[in-house]
């Protein structure tokens, strides 16, 4: 890892917060968005997401950019194709190689070379009146892979703004990790919720919360609504008002109805909890 | 489950400790979603039910019913992945629900005498506990079948015996055999 040499901790702390800002994010097309949003106001420059978070680098021509010209590309596949390899970054490195450090063109090709060597890449960066160049990869877990390219005009990228290009790629893979994750989750509960409702003689369970499925559960365990307050320590009317509740968001009347619904969630096979 | 890069240099370890701090900010404001299917799956497992999850990059939450049933059929899982294998050799009747990473099926049934005491009931007590489930009180179940309340009182009686029940909670959640 490159250490932060050139960032102050105060400027590392901002970036941090920024970033943990986009934590509440749903899905991987949500954080790349909102991130795209944020990175310019971290470190003006212009930022394109390359790849689309596709499992291996087969969607390298996918591409969003804060400056809304990714439609562009959308015919030019073929081109783009034949010209990817001409990058002098992805000349010199495979695209892999991104994911350890940050590439920055100025070290692989002058500025003056690659306007002269390339008129695709004019053309792809032409929105965005670039010079200067640099690229990271984001690869979180092993199976979503982003490329974050930044590029300016005018000032060349300082080896302070390549840690924060840096620290910003490794938030966003530890984000998009975690993001990956929440959405997978989802999934899941969602299907859990398809399984129970099925089974449950009652109203939709999504809207339970996972204390009230904890209640749930202690009640299927034959407790009593007093044995519980006493091992929760909280008083007996406490359990009686957020059972209340639960049968009221379950459609449920009384008490016992909510117990026989519970044991029609039984599995079918065996009587389950019968000693 | 924190996938860094390897920090060991010296010079990389202030790096390394916002990292960890950082990521465990992140971890715990994810975690709600976790919860909320742990609690699930506690409760399915209650209900009866062998469940697997799968927590963060490929850890395996299992619970002592799956366990169970696994190890029952000589399988153990430690892991996700041994779990899907595991999944396969299940017969398909078994298996209830499949989900990118959550699993449900269903024990392989030991129990025998247990449902032949449910299967006992005469046919009016079955009436009774099919009421007495929808939470009606003894004289109105009385009222409903259209006997005295004293009669649903015997019925119930000889319910608490049947079932070996001690309240109505417990007698309604061991009747779901029955219907």
């Amino acid at each position: 890892m490159t250490p932060y040499r050139d960032i102050s901790d105060a400027r590392a702390r901002r970036i941090d917060r920024t970033m943990f800002g986009l934590a509440a994010c749903r899905s991987l097309a949500e954080l790349e968005q909102q991130f795209l949003a944020e990175s310019g106001k971290i470190l003006p420059a212009d930022c394109l997401c390359w790849n689309d978070w596709a499992p291996d680098w087969s969607q390298m021509l996918g591409c969003r950019s804060n400056e809304q010209h990714d439609a562009w590309l959308a015919g030019n596949h073929e081109v783009f194709n034949h010209y990817v390899a001409q990058h002098p970054v992805l000349a010199a490195n495979p695209i892999s190689a991104t994911a350890r450090q940050v590439m920055r063109m100025s070290d692989y090709q002058s500025v003056g070379e690659f306007r002269e060597n390339n008129a695709f890449y004019r053309e792809v960066y032409r929105h965005l009146g670039f010079l200067y160049q640099v690229s990271y990869t984001v690869a979180s877990l092993d199976d979503h892979k982003v490329i974050l390219s930044w590029s300016r005009g005018l000032v060349d990228f300082s080896d302070a703004d390549v840690q924060v290009f840096h620290l910003m790629g490794q938030r966003l893979g530890a984000l998009s990790h975690r993001v990956a994750e929440v959405e997978r989750l989802e999934r899941d509960w969602q299907a859990l919720c398809g399984f129970v409702n099925g089974r449950l003689p009652a109203g939709p369970v999504e809207g339970l919360r996972p204390a009230d499925t904890r209640l749930l559960t202690q009640l299927l365990r034959k407790r009593t609504p007093a044995a519980i307050a006493r091992e929760l320590g909280v008083r007996r009317d406490t359990v009686d008002r957020r059972l209340g509740s639960i049968r009221e968001q379950l459609g449920l009347e009384n008490q016992r109805q909510l117990l026989s619904a519970l044991a029609e969630l039984g599995a079918t096979c065996g009587p389950g909890e019968i000693q | 489950m924190n996938r860094t890069t390897g920090a060991s240099s010296p010079e990389g370890q202030a790096a390394t400790n916002l990292e960890e701090r950082w990521q465990r900010r992140l971890d715990r404001a994810c975690a709600h979603g976790a919860e909320a299917l742990l609690a699930w799956a506690e409760l399915l497992e209650s209900a009866g039910w062998c469940v697997a999850l799968r927590l963060g990059s490929g850890d395996l939450w299992l619970g002592s019913r799956g366990a169970d049933d696994l190890a029952r059929r000589g399988g153990k899982a430690e892991s996700w992945t041994d779990l899907l294998t595991q999944w396969q050799h299940l017969p398909e009747a078994r298996r209830h629900l499949e989900g990118s990473g959550v699993r449900v099926w269903a024990a392989e049934s030991p129990v025998g005498d247990e449902a032949g005491k449910q299967a006992n009931l005469t046919p009016r007590e079955g009436e009774v506990l099919k009421w007495l489930k929808q939470g009606k009180t003894d004289p109105e179940i009385a009222a409903i079948l259209g006997c005295a309340v004293r009669t649903v009182e015997k019925h119930v009686g000889n319910l608490y015996r049947k079932t070996g029940a001690r309240n109505r909670a417990e007698m309604i959640l061991q009747g779901r055999e029955d219907e």
